[in-house]
């Protein structure tokens, strides 16, 4: 019940304001779910809404920019949602720290579509990429309700320029750092374990690396082939509870992608493949394991042929 | 070359709003499909011109959810199991709704295909199969890419007359609309050069008609006028003879609507159909050229004789009145296909005509594509008719009396009319926009009036060419963001294939969300400062966009790992203004 008066809340913001350019319609996905326990089937309406607006000129080097994000997933069988609902609204000042490339003269009607201009790379030295530096503040809970908190603090992100020169500077990570003030309003683990709603830190750590190795490393046969290491680091300090957003908790994962590149006959029915080794747990998820996944993005429109 | 008289190659959201959608509804409910059919077409049809479903993929995901939720349908599909392809099957058990569209397109295709196959004769009674082949049509992306679905039905060396459709509320709200319209058809003139012949539509309920028509003549190559009266205008009135006057000075043929089927706006303005009406206009306007669509209808022709005051006997009257000036399609005549005495006396009646001396160069073929795919494939029709029609009377109504009522030029490029010149002198003023090699016709026309002009193919067409500034300064780009070895090879035109997952630093799904999103902000608002400091003098907005626009199109196409770069060359000339475009 509660979280249909969130989420009916939400849905004033985004739906009943419709001259309002901020706030958009939500987007609501019917879904059918087999959980491990519980009932054979689960009905299941996920719902996901976001929008962003600059709040400054955007031709500037630096930017401030207003968001929200909605996610909720409401299931027949609220033991079986392992979903949090989570209304987060950021505001955060993103800063260009490259300058912005140099433009040739257009030629006009000389331009032909057959010519090969190559980019001059040499010209653009070490490049330093952007940041992000903002604040946040979400509203989390189960779909129950019974365990809802505010969440609120800030985040500095790094990004590596997106066109730097991958032989040169492949090992910069993407960085994100996240302290976040967490105010439990209610919390049936604590109240389990005899302890009052508490208020603590939680610290999260993510990084990730997007190697392509054909031009990280002059491998002319690995086009196509990236390699993504990523790992994220949860803390949550001034607690005694030891579960679920809890204490220590990291996540690990490597990835090895193949974008099929145009042209191969693979591409005619598949467009990527991957294969992902993860370990760990992120937060509230409570039990850490060990996931292998294999995935193929298909090209759907040849398959049915 | 053979040519088709009478076609249009309009998508739905080009025409349609809500205020005349009921048009298109009160069409489609007077064929006989199911209810659920009816239903869900109405539906999706409502939401694509309200704006609600702005992305083609979601009209697609909502017109296969609505029929795949219709237990009308589950038990039609269920009782052609074993006709139906496995892949398309297993689709349907599935969840479309976490397809992506294009699978959704192709189930969409499938199902009509699949429905069409358990009927064997295609041009027999029309099937549900046919109205979703139409729909689908009809829900495409662009002109264009209804134009290339026509195209590759017509065979390769076919020209379609494209008329456009001016459904318009009158006043001049739905202005933006119909400019919308006549620009995505000049991008079909230009992707196809040659094969597409457009009449502009003029309907003097719109304010700006007037405006309206001799813009698209002058300088959007379109070569005729298109009437439809039954949309609630007479055609002798003042205004109008404004109109026929232009085009008699400009060499402009007319071609209407003229049959009591269609769309109309209420039945009494069906009658402003009537030949009749245009007894005076004709003799006024002698240099005139006016070509009746419908030959007045097909229930004229399927019986023993024509009825003289039929309209169809009127348009006969006319033509022997007027020779050389008046003309008919047999645009959409399929009463025939029910076979029988229908078939019988309808192709008597028309070989008669084709074998008077007088009427004989007088008549035109014309499918009436995308409306008659409700009923029959333009494959189909063509080779219906052609085999049933005598070779050389077949070939006089398809390619002789088409050149004389279009003002084509002879084979040596001289002698085009004057509608006929201004559309070469389009195309000659874009070499490098076009999408293929121009019809021989062009290419001989356009050296006549013009001198040697080099026509250079690009497989985009129009939408991502070197000559266009926002294509370039979008193409330099990207350029710096290839793989080492992209950036050496690749030339413009390849550079457009390039899709966001093949850039080097594209991060891709094993990149945390927070983290992707982060580095696509990052290329958004680079792409962006780019274009408004770096070009000189450096491009700006368009006057009806914003920062949050700007930025919501172009993150929506970097975050997209399959988008090419060529998907950017539309969206960022529809959103920037750069120094070739200020005039």
């Amino acid at each position: 019940m509660k979280t249909f008066l969130l989420l009916a809340c939400s849905l004033i913001l985004t739906s009943v304001l419709p001259g309002a350019p901020f706030f958009q319609v939500p987007d609501f996905k019917p879904t059918v779910l087999r959980p491990e326990d519980g009932p054979d089937f689960v009905g299941a309406l996920k719902i996901e809404g976001k929008n962003d607006k600059p709040l400054t000129d955007l031709q500037k080097a630096w930017v401030v920019i207003g968001a929200y994000d909605l996610v909720s997933t409401l299931t027949t069988d609220p033991d079986s949602n392992t979903d949090p609902t989570k209304f987060d609204l950021q505001l955060h000042l993103r800063g260009d720290l490259d300058p912005v490339s140099a433009a040739p003269e257009f030629p006009g009607a000389a331009a032909r579509n057959t010519d090969v201009n190559p980019a001059n790379r040499d010209d653009k030295g070490w490049e330093r990429g952007s940041v992000v530096l903002g604040f946040a503040a979400a509203f989390e809970g189960d779909q129950r309700m019974d365990n809802r908190q505010f969440a609120y603090g800030f985040r500095v992100a790094y990004v590596p320029s997106d066109s730097r020169d991958q032989s040169k500077q492949w090992w910069t990570p993407m960085l994100a750092f996240e302290y976040r003030r967490v105010h439990q309003i209610g919390s049936k683990l604590a109240e389990q374990f005899g302890l009052p709603e508490q208020d603590y830190w939680r610290t999260s750590l993510m990084a990730a690396w997007q190697i392509d190795l054909a031009d990280a490393f002059g491998l002319a046969g690995a086009t196509g082939f990236s390699l993504i290491p990523a790992f994220q680091y949860h803390r949550s300090t001034d607690l005694t509870l030891p579960a679920g957003d809890y204490g220590d908790a990291y996540h690990a994962s490597l990835a090895l992608q193949w974008d099929v590149p145009k042209g191969r006959p693979a591409a005619r029915w598949l467009r990527a493949a991957s294969i992902q080794i993860s370990d760990g747990r992120l937060p509230p998820a409570i039990k850490s394991q060990t996931t292998v996944a294999v995935v193929l993005t298909v090209n759907w429109g040849s398959l049915l042929d | 070359m053979r040519f088709n008289c009478h076609a249009h190659i309009f998508n739905f959201r080009s025409v349609f709003t809500p205020e005349t959608i009921s048009i298109l509804v009160n069409r489609l409910s007077r064929e006989k499909w199911p209810d659920f059919a009816t239903k869900a077409a109405e539906k999706v049809l409502r939401k694509v011109v309200k704006g609600e479903m702005l992305e083609e993929d979601a009209i697609i995901r909502e017109l296969v959810s609505t029929l795949k939720a219709d237990k009308a349908i589950k038990r039609l599909l269920t009782s052609a199991t074993g006709k139906m392809p496995p892949g398309l099957t297993l689709a349907l058990e599935g969840n479309v709704a976490d397809l992506p569209a294009d699978a959704l397109r192709e189930i969409l295709g499938k199902i009509g295909t699949a429905l069409a196959a358990l009927d064997d004769k295609d041009s027999g009674r029309a099937d549900l199969g046919d109205l979703l082949a139409f729909l689908a049509i009809g829900v495409k992306p662009s002109i264009t890419a209804v134009a290339r679905e026509l195209l590759k039905q017509s065979g390769p060396d076919t020209a379609v007359v494209a008329l456009m459709m001016d459904i318009t509320a009158g006043g001049e709200d739905d202005d933006a609309l119909y400019l919308g319209q006549i620009e995505d058809t000049a991008r079909a003139v230009r992707a196809f050069p040659g094969r597409v012949l457009p009449f502009v539509a003029v309907n003097p309920r719109r304010k700006l008609h007037f405006e309206r028509m001799t813009f698209a003549l002058e300088e959007r190559g379109a070569v005729g006028v298109k009437l439809y009266p039954s949309l609630g205008f007479e055609v002798d009135t003042l205004e109008m003879r404004r109109v026929y006057a232009y085009c008699e000075t400009n060499e402009i043929p007319v071609l209407l609507h003229c049959n009591r089927g269609g769309f109309y706006r209420n039945t009494a303005s069906i009658e402003f159909c009537d030949p009749n009406a245009w007894k005076v206009v004709l003799g006024e306007h002698p240099g005139l050229k006016v070509c009746f669509g419908h030959f007045g209808g097909d229930e004229n022709l399927i019986t023993p004789d024509i009825a003289a005051d039929s309209w169809t006997g009127r348009i006969l009257a006319l033509m022997r009145r007027h020779p050389g000036q008046v003309f008919a399609d047999i645009s959409y005549h399929d009463d025939p296909m029910d076979g029988g005495d229908h078939e019988t006396n309808y192709f008597a009646n028309l070989e008669e005509i084709l074998d008077d001396p007088v009427t004989r160069s007088q008549v035109l073929f014309g499918s009436d594509f995308l409306m008659v795919r409700q009923r029959v494939s333009d494959a189909n029709l063509w080779r219906f008719f052609e085999s049933r029609i005598k070779a050389p009377a077949f070939k006089r109504i398809t390619e002789t009396n088409p050149r004389a009522f279009l003002g084509m030029p002879r084979a040596d490029g001289k002698g085009s009319g004057a509608n006929i010149r201004r559309h070469l002198a389009y195309l000659a003023k874009h070499p490098t926009g076009v999408q293929e090699m121009p019809a021989d016709w062009i290419l001989a026309g356009v050296e006549a009036e013009f001198g040697p002009v080099e026509f250079i193919p690009n497989e985009f067409g129009s939408d991502w060419t070197a000559n266009n500034e926002a294509h370039f300064y979008t193409e330099r780009f990207f350029r710096e963001r290839l793989s080492q070895s992209d950036n050496a090879t690749l030339n413009f035109t390849q550079v457009g294939h390039v899709r966001m997952r093949d850039l080097p630093n594209w991060p891709d799904a094993g990149v945390p969300a927070a983290l992707r999103k982060d580095a696509y902000e990052q290329t958004t608002l680079r792409l962006i400062r780019y274009l408004t400091q770096k070009p000189r003098p450096a491009a700006s907005y368009e006057k009806d966009i914003n920062d949050q626009a700007a930025r919501a199109a172009v993150l929506g196409l970097i975050s997209k790992p399959d988008t090419t770069i060529a998907a950017f060359g539309p969206v960022v000339d529809r959103l920037f203004r750069f120094k070739s475009e200020v005039s």
